[in-house]
């Protein structure tokens, strides 16, 4: 034993280098990390790390990692010259300490020795003996047990892994096994690289610890890399010391059951077939020839009879502790934050020049696109919208940014930032990109939301009369931009409504983050989803609307259950500490559940007073996570439902009583749906019909990738549950509604995180090691593919969604008019309404029924001057407008040129003056027939 | 390695955040005397109205993780901006003024009571846990 040896011997004389190593010697280059955290195992430390000085194959370097133990800390570089020694970087425990340790190692393996063990001579050179075989991914050695006061003779040798070390029924000689044993096992870098480290959280349930972070990790070791195996290799030999308190009846039951615990989670990890199948051999043959040798033992040595009742009492705790442990529902929830890599994320470092070349493709990205767009000419525009003048320029800088951000998540060690950064210029690119053309406000409704805004804010009130009910119905919106408007001295929320789709598609990404990394601590996988989220995210709700903020509430009211309202067996306790993914509230301290309490009502409250959908999607989704315990949203529901029927019933009534429609569609599942297919596109021109089938395309390839993630995640269905409930809730909200036609649109929307999360899954490719040389280039292409799909649903409907600052100046004149004028027009899709909104009547030519339509179309003058004389109104306005004619043109609404042949007839007709004119629009007062 | 205490988040340090979160409230409220032109009140109004309550109600939560303690600032002051514009708005008292200065007063209680909680242990729950290999 090495035991007397000072531990400041030189360890390694090897090269420190890994690359270099790789090159001298044949076989693996071998890191070791030996984790630390309390100075009363000094002793027993130092005899490890001069075990470790003695390897007749020298490790590469030795990391010793201290686990938030300062003292140790200063002892241990003090008298471990040789070695490295660090601080835990991450959170406190055994996994933190062991991913610190891989972080800073740069063997090709990495082994990992306990610091109460001590290491054979051989030990290292069995081990890297291993990988000469480049499927095996781990190896492991023995671990034999050094009792210090003697081996109880009761202990049986078939549960020596109560003390942590090898068991009898492990294999004689090198064989596969499912994973080795903590105190003696290593693992190719790569492993790490690809899947990431330890993860933190599953080693504990309440106070027992279970201690299967090394299961856990080579059962996602076998999910991720096809063929691997993990080796136990007997002759890489460790001691490890077994103290007087472990030598308990009292701690080999309470063992026992946490071990039946444990398996419970790996079994709800993993699948209980293939997790618990070296179990079952073990319980079928190992423990019956136990209790057999046990017995013949007794023969010779009374005292060894023992063994046997122990025996059975161990199986009787440990499968108490299975049947009784954890829920593993609980579990997986609660470690649902790290399914697939674990707290700490692949280090940066090694990658420079990855990172130099992407951060380089970025500036590049963002000079292609400045220099594009003084180059739009806006005034061609034609059917395909944005598509027919955006310059070649910004079509690179787009496939730039995609091919970056796809090889970056090919990339093993990509930093976190550098992912971000991507998808902020994605998002700038797609969203700012409108607003810095046009430089007026986009799209006619977000006009007509500035004027609710402009009327709060002059009549100090959301209600005095009116007649937009929905609005005033659920003001929330409106009323939190008469402050912000009101309070900046702004003026009119038109200063900064056309920023709305990039502010409110930054805002989502905060809890689209946090609800993704609930689901995955893939990096890969979430920045994969975000990435799919945006391009998805066509249906155009993102603009200056009660829906885009209502939509940011409800997405992170989602985020707080999914996150907060756990098991309450998981509750109670901090499941993940910092780096961590679920933060779980305490339950036992009262004043921080009424502070989360109430914040959550806060959210319900302003969802339901703001937007008269959102709720009811709400509703569903807790609704569906209670429904299948897959949350505690129970009361949340409750309250929600509560809130909104109220909310509708004191302040929504006159909007329901003046739209009865809204009541009378509830139920009509298949009408709902078929009425939002069949709106998209009446009469439409030949691109304006291509768009629509792109619209529908990407949809259907966005559901059918969903349910081939969906299938690739299956071993996880029980932890990915909710997330699937997200997605299926708002479809079953058709039965309740068609919202006016849009109802497909919402539902889209709505289930849009799921869908690209399961989506995301199955876009990316295996993991680095097993990965075909094809899989990269398909999967950029998939998402190319989808980016075209995607700007043709958003940018092809530009012709009507821009308007000029002719227009603008147009509908400025018109709001100046006196109240009680009525305005007409072919359709409302002009900038309107944003101004004195209420003291105008609003007329559309295609609101009429068809039999007006076709005496409208017959003679236009002398239909309009009749209508308007019956009116009564004091003051009449026709507004032609350029944005009107496209918007008719692409939708079909109105017959082909039926808005030019509307606009001749009256320009010639004596009934109308010519008010305001200007190139892109005309406003005719109708002066009567005298 | 064993038995390893896992120790609650300690919640953040309530003075550094806490004082210019009140202090924000109270001055975006003081700006709007100040010229429609000055360039300090969008900035004030926009940054306290949809940050500073809602990370008054963070400081309150024991979150540990940033983008958690992000989004619950953004989700809970757009929320409360919400609710208190609508209730006045529905009282037909909707005015910038009146709802900065309830949400500054709110921020300022959410702060005292952080702070408050802070002077005593009481806010330190219970979570010991041991873990072992």
């Amino acid at each position: 034993m090495a035991a007397t040896l000072a531990p400041s011997v030189p360890i390694s004389a090897a090269p420190r280098n890994s690359a270099l190593a790789e090159t001298i010697c044949p076989e693996p280059s071998v890191s070791v990390v030996v984790c630390a955290y309390t100075e009363s195992r000094w002793a027993e430390l130092r005899q490890a790390m001069a075990s470790l000085a003695h390897q007749r194959r020298p490790p590469l370097e030795v990391i010793l990692v201290v686990d938030h133990c300062r003292p140790l800390e200063r002892r241990a570089r003090r008298c471990f010259h040789e070695a490295v020694v660090v601080p835990n970087q991450h959170e406190r425990g055994l996994s933190g300490a062991r991913n610190t340790g891989v972080e800073r190692s740069t063997g090709a393996v990495v082994a990992f020795l306990d610091d109460d063990a001590v290491a054979s001579a051989g030990w290292l050179e069995h081990l890297a003996d291993a990988y000469q075989d480049p499927d095996v991914q781990g190896a492991g050695g023995l671990v034999h047990a050094r009792w210090i006061d003697g081996r109880p003779s009761w202990f049986p040798r078939e549960f020596d892994w109560v003390v942590g070390c090898s068991y009898r029924g492990l294999p004689d000689g090198p064989a596969p096994i499912r994973n080795p044993i903590g105190a003696n096992m290593s693992f190719r870098r790569e492993v790490f690289d690809a899947i990431g480290g330890f993860r933190s959280g599953l080693g504990r349930v309440g106070a027992v610890p279970l201690g299967c972070e090394e299961t856990e990790l080579c059962l996602r070791v076998a999910d991720h890399f096809d063929g691997a195996r993990i080796m136990h290799e007997p002759a890489a030999v460790v001691w490890h010391q077994v103290p007087p308190e472990r030598a308990t009846w009292r701690y080999f039951l309470s063992r026992c059951v946490a071990e039946g615990r444990s398996k419970a989670a790996v079994a709800d990890l993993a699948g209980s077939a293939p997790a618990l199948e070296s179990e079952r051999r073990y319980l079928r043959k190992s423990l019956p020839a136990g209790v057999l040798r046990a017995l013949a033992d007794g023969i010779v040595s009374p005292g060894r009879l023992r063994a046997a009742p122990m025996i059975l009492a161990g199986v009787v705790a440990t499968v108490f502790g299975y049947a009784t442990g954890p829920n593993p529902s609980s579990l997986a929830e609660g470690l649902a934050g790290s399914p697939d890599k674990p707290i700490s994320e692949p280090r940066e470092a090694g990658g420079h020049a990855g990172v130099a070349l992407r951060t380089a493709a970025l500036g590049l990205v963002v000079a292609l696109w400045a220099v594009s767009l003084p180059h739009v000419a806006l005034e061609h525009m034609n059917d395909w919208g944005l598509l027919s003048v955006l310059p070649i320029t910004f079509w690179l800088a787009l496939a730039v940014l995609t091919v970056s951000f796809c090889t970056a998540l090919g990339a093993a060690r990509t930093p976190r930032w550098l992912l971000a950064a991507h998808v902020l210029t994605f998002i700038a690119i797609l969203h700012a990109t409108p607003a810095i053309l046009y430089g007026t406000l986009r799209y006619a409704w977000a006009w007509k939301h500035v004027g609710v805004v402009d009327y709060v804010l002059r009549h100090h009130s959301s209600y005095v009369g009116g007649g937009f009910t929905a609005y005033q119905g659920w003001p929330g919106f409106f009323t939190l931009n008469g402050v912000l408007t009101g309070g900046s001295g702004f003026g009119s929320a038109l200063t900064y409504a056309s920023w709305a789709p990039v502010v409110f598609n930054l805002l989502d990404l905060v809890p689209l983050l946090m609800i993704l990394r609930t689901f995955t601590a893939d990096r890969r996988h979430t920045w994969m989803a975000v990435w799919i989220y945006y391009l998805l995210n066509w249906v155009g709700q993102d603009y200056f609307s009660p829906q885009a903020g209502a939509y940011f509430l409800y997405l992170t009211l989602i985020a707080l259950c999914f996150r907060f309202l756990l098991d309450p067996r998981t509750e109670g306790r901090v499941v993940t500490n910092r780096g961590g993914r679920i933060t779980a509230l305490p339950r036992r301290h009262v004043p921080t559940r009424r502070v989360a309490h109430a914040v959550a009502l806060v959210l319900v409250l302003a969802i339901v007073s703001s937007h008269q959908l959102t709720p009811y999607m709400l509703i569903a989704s807790l609704a569906a996570l209670f429904v299948t315990r897959a949350r505690r949203t129970g009361l949340l529901t409750v309250a929600a439902t509560v809130l909104a029927v109220a909310w509708a019933g004191l302040f929504g009534r006159a909007f329901l009583s003046e739209n009865p429609w809204v009541l009378s569609s509830i139920g009509s599942f298949f009408s709902n749906a078929s009425t939002g297919l069949n709106s998209l596109s009446p009469r439409p021109s030949q691109p304006q019909m291509l768009l629509a089938w792109v619209d529908r395309l990407l949809v259907a390839a966005a559901w059918s990738l969903a349910l081939v993630g969906l299938w690739r995640r299956r071993r996880s269905w029980r932890r990915d549950l909710p997330l699937a409930l997200l997605a299926i809730t708002p479809v079953v909200l058709l039965v309740g509604n068609d919202y006016g036609g849009e109802m497909l649109l919402r539902v889209n929307l709505f289930s849009l995180v799921p869908i690209a999360f399961f989506a995301a899954r199955a876009l990316l490719p295996p993991r680095q090691g097993s990965r075909p040389s094809w899989a990269m280039p398909v999967m950029t292409l998939l998402v190319a593919v989808m980016l075209v799909g995607f700007t043709f649903a958003y940018y092809g409907k530009e012709r009507a969604n821009r308007f000029t600052h002719r227009e603008v100046a147009a509908a400025k004149w018109l709001s100046d008019r006196p109240a009680g004028t009525l305005v007409s027009g072919l359709v409302p899709n002009l900038p309107w309404a944003f101004h004195n909104y209420e003291r105008f009547q609003y007329d559309w030519m295609t609101e009429e029924t068809p039999n007006q339509q076709r005496r409208l179309l017959a003679h236009p003058a002398r239909y309009l001057a009749s209508h308007f004389s019956q009116s009564g109104y004091r003051d009449a306005y026709l507004v032609f407008t350029k944005s009107q004619a496209a918007d008719i043109e692409m939708t079909g609404l109105l017959p082909a040129h039926a808005p030019q042949r509307i606009e001749r007839s009256v320009l010639r007709s004596p009934q109308f003056d010519v008010a305001f004119q200007n190139r892109d629009a005309v406003i005719l007062r109708y002066v009567g027939p005298g | 390695m064993t038995s390893v205490d896992d120790r609650p988040p300690v919640l953040p340090r309530a003075w550094w955040l806490g004082l210019p979160l009140m202090a924000a409230g109270w001055l975006a409220l003081a700006v709007q005397w100040l010229p429609t032109t000055t360039p300090l009140r969008p900035v004030l109004v926009f940054g306290f109205t949809l940050l500073g309550p809602g990370a008054a109600v963070v400081m309150l939560l024991p979150l540990v993780d940033r983008l958690e303690r992000l989004m619950l600032s953004l989700a809970a002051s757009v929320a409360l901006g919400i609710v208190v514009s609508e209730a006045l708005a529905l009282a037909h008292m909707a005015s910038s003024k009146t709802s900065i200065a309830i949400l500054a007063g709110i921020t300022t209680i959410l702060v005292i009571a952080r702070l408050i909680r802070s002077r005593s242990r009481s806010h330190r729950w219970e979570a010991p846990m041991e873990r072992a290999r």
